[in-house]
């Protein structure tokens, strides 16, 4: 299988996460293999936060779990600091956990409903024989920390909280380890957009306070620009484009990514987008396309996307795309 | 506006639909009223618990009869109040002059029923369509949502087609007998964006085609800035802004409304631009605050808002209506505003920065 390539990897003293030729495959029916995730390689450094986006079925999922070792990937490396994640036992993987947290898109289900918020919370400070002293006051300060009144909620029960709240109860429980990466999947898709900015809010307060390094993934672009310093675009299982947010909207260069700008509905009349909806569909992951996995949709494709396929390389500064023929000129403020 | 002549095509008149609970009565549709023309849209925009779907299952009759309470109002389509009407006069009303899209395909279609006997049911039972007919009238109808292959597609189950196919086909079940109002309930929430905006771009083109009345319901302000002729934004069961669709953008006057747009991540920003959310949750349903629904989030809240129900008012604009004694733009919310804000809380002790 052909690589997507490694242009856009850095060589930096304070890289916390680094994850090279990232393959996730899972057996499907009649033998067949479903390609989720296919040599993706990217690099965080401390105190960032990267954005993975895409659509249902671009394996942004697959790959924040991938580095959770949630399952462990089929092939590639994953390094949180000095640590192979990917050669670890299990026990060795457990002691490694409080430094690599997550949370998901269903908050209330990500709760146990018959747990005290308090005892959810404290959980991940209990589990080890060296158990700290003060667990109560810690869990106390980091229920304050992410806006929630520790005397009014420790007793409760994740079904009396809204979906916003119970946000930040799984908030809470990440942080009390104190993690060196905080992963987020979807962690506001669920939630209504006045909720969504108060969680976006509070998730930027408190990678600030706790000194997180952040992967925030989701399919809404205009929520992941908002969050994160670098953004990386996937599509069925491949990077498209990787950049700093800020440029990747204004100069967007993978015709992927300027479809999925375009496809945006905006807050403002006058903005009906001129370019035609993208057409067809998504290709299966059992059969995905030869060359560039983009062609069947792409309205430039060539007979080169089918035979040969693109691998990353620098467009500007700090900007790379995986594309044969990526849009050059500056789109400016759309 | 319109120049046709009698009734409009759908008119809700204080509207209330309200649920026993056992904590007590829920009021879901509290007091709303709207205008729908032929050949129009409108869209009502909402946050979850707002009352929108509610409302549009209400305008449809389509309520658990033993839950609901239809405490008042009335619901004219074609100037005859449909509330009152028994299933089998609804039931020709649903396959022939109404038509709904709602947010799950997958649930709205029936799994182990053909897709071209789903389609040709309404057709056969209203339109008197004959089996042969029926199946060439829903090649036809697959065809003109954009369904590649319609012929093999009718043999087909739901299951086989993707999210995006499946609600390509509940838009032609919907449009199959041609109805004069389309409901689309959240059509496009469960969908990717480049999906959503193929199944708006069908929804406006068919709504336009056929000159249907659509009312879009939706919780995002993005989805009906470009595809409605007017907009209503619910909150807490009522109608707290409702203005032409430009007008509502460019001089909105409700603060909720205001607060909403505020919240919403935009892609012109540059990231990190911290967002403007809005403090607390939504009220209890059945425990309202007194006052002004909106009161205990709002940045102009004042003392009368909390002991004071705001009537809906003419906005500054035409068409535009509102219920805020202190609304955007004005020299009293102006001033409301500045009062708060030299306090440090509103009346609600909301604190304002």
């Amino acid at each position: 299988m052909a690589g997507s390539g490694t242009a856009h990897l850095r060589e930096r003293d304070d890289l916390v996460l680094r994850v090279d030729h990232l393959v996730v495959e899972f057996p499907a029916r009649h033998g067949a293999t479903v390609h989720a995730v296919s040599d993706v390689s990217f690099d965080i450094a401390e105190g960032e936060t990267l954005g993975l986006v895409g659509e249902s079925g671009c394996g942004k999922t697959t790959t924040g779990r991938a580095i959770m070792q949630l399952p462990p990937p089929t092939a590639g490396s994953v390094r949180l600091r000095d640590t192979e994640l990917t050669e670890l036992d299990d026990r060795g993987l457990r002691r490694t956990r409080p430094q690599l947290q997550m949370i998901f898109q269903d908050p209330i289900s990500s709760l146990n409903p018959r747990r005290r918020i308090r005892d959810t919370v404290a959980q991940g400070l209990r589990i080890w024989d060296d158990q700290p002293d003060d667990v109560a006051t810690r869990v106390d300060k980091v229920l304050y920390d992410v806006g929630l009144d520790p005397d009014a909620v420790s007793d409760r029960r994740p079904h009396e909280f809204s979906g916003g709240q119970c946000q930040r109860i799984c908030l809470a429980r990440s942080l009390v380890l104190d993690p060196d990466v905080l992963i987020c999947d979807e962690p506001v898709s669920a939630l209504d957009v006045s909720v969504q900015a108060q969680i976006l809010n509070l998730l930027e307060a408190m990678k600030a306070r706790y000194g997180l390094t952040m992967v925030f993934i989701a399919h809404d672009l205009a929520v992941v620009k908002n969050v994160s310093d670098r953004v990386a675009v996937m599509y069925l299982g491949k990077l498209c484009e990787l950049g700093p947010a800020d440029a990747l909207y204004e100069a967007s260069a993978h015709p992927y990514t300027r479809s999925l700008l375009a496809a945006i509905p905006r807050p403002e009349p006058g903005t009906e987008p001129a370019d035609a909806a993208l057409p067809g569909e998504l290709p299966s992951p059992i059969a995905p396309p030869s060359g560039c996995r983009f062609r069947t949709r792409c309205p430039r494709a060539t007979e080169r996307c089918a035979a040969e396929e693109p691998q990353m390389r620098a467009v500007a500064p700090d900007h790379f795309v995986a594309c044969h023929f990526p849009h050059t000129d500056n789109q400016g403020d759309p | 506006m319109s120049a046709e002549a009698g009734p409009p095509l759908l008119e809700v008149r204080d509207l209330r639909t309200w649920f026993e609970t056992p904590q007590g009565t829920l009021r879901a549709v509290d007091g709303v009223s709207l205008t729908l023309e032929r050949g129009r849209t409108l869209g009502i925009v909402g946050e979850s618990g707002s009352g929108k779907t509610v409302l549009a299952r209400s305008i449809l009759n389509l309520l658990p009869k033993r839950a609901a309470i239809p405490a008042g109002g009335q619901v004219l389509f074609e100037g005859r109040d449909i509330r009152g009407l028994g299933v089998r006069e609804m039931r020709r009303l649903w396959g022939l002059e109404m038509g709904v899209v709602f947010q799950d395909p997958m649930t709205s279609l029936n799994p182990v029923v053909k897709i071209g006997q789903q389609l040709t049911e309404s057709l056969r039972e209203h339109a008197g369509v004959g089996r042969g007919d029926a199946r060439a009238t829903a090649v036809e109808l697959l065809r003109s949502v954009g369904l590649p292959a319609p012929e093999r597609r009718l043999d087909e189950y739901p299951h086989q087609l993707s999210g995006g196919m499946r609600q390509r086909v509940t838009v032609a079940i919907a449009l199959s007998c041609g109805p004069k109002l389309l409901i689309a309930d959240e059509p496009t929430t469960a969908l990717d964006v480049t999906v959503q905006r193929q199944i708006l771009d069908l929804l406006q083109e068919q709504q336009r085609e056929r000159h249907m009345g659509m009312i879009l319901i939706t919780h995002d302000l993005g989805v009906v800035a470009n595809r409605t002729d007017e907009i209503a934004v619910m909150y807490a069961g009522q109608v707290v802004e409702r203005a032409p669709t430009e007008t509502l953008f460019r001089r909105l006057q409700h603060p909720y409304t205001e607060a909403l747009m505020g919240s919403i991540p935009r892609l012109e920003h540059r990231s990190h631009t911290p967002l403007r959310a809005i403090p607390g949750r939504p009220p209890d349903m059945v425990d309202l605050p007194e006052g002004c629904r909106f009161a205990p989030r709002c940045r102009y809240a004042q003392e009368r808002c909390l002991v004071e129900e705001p009537p809906l008012v003419d906005g500054v604009l035409e068409g535009h209506v509102h219920r805020c004694f202190f609304p955007v733009g004005t020299e009293a919310g102006r001033r409301a505003l500045a009062r708060n804000e030299a306090a440090g809380a509103t009346a609600a002790d909301v604190v304002v920065g």
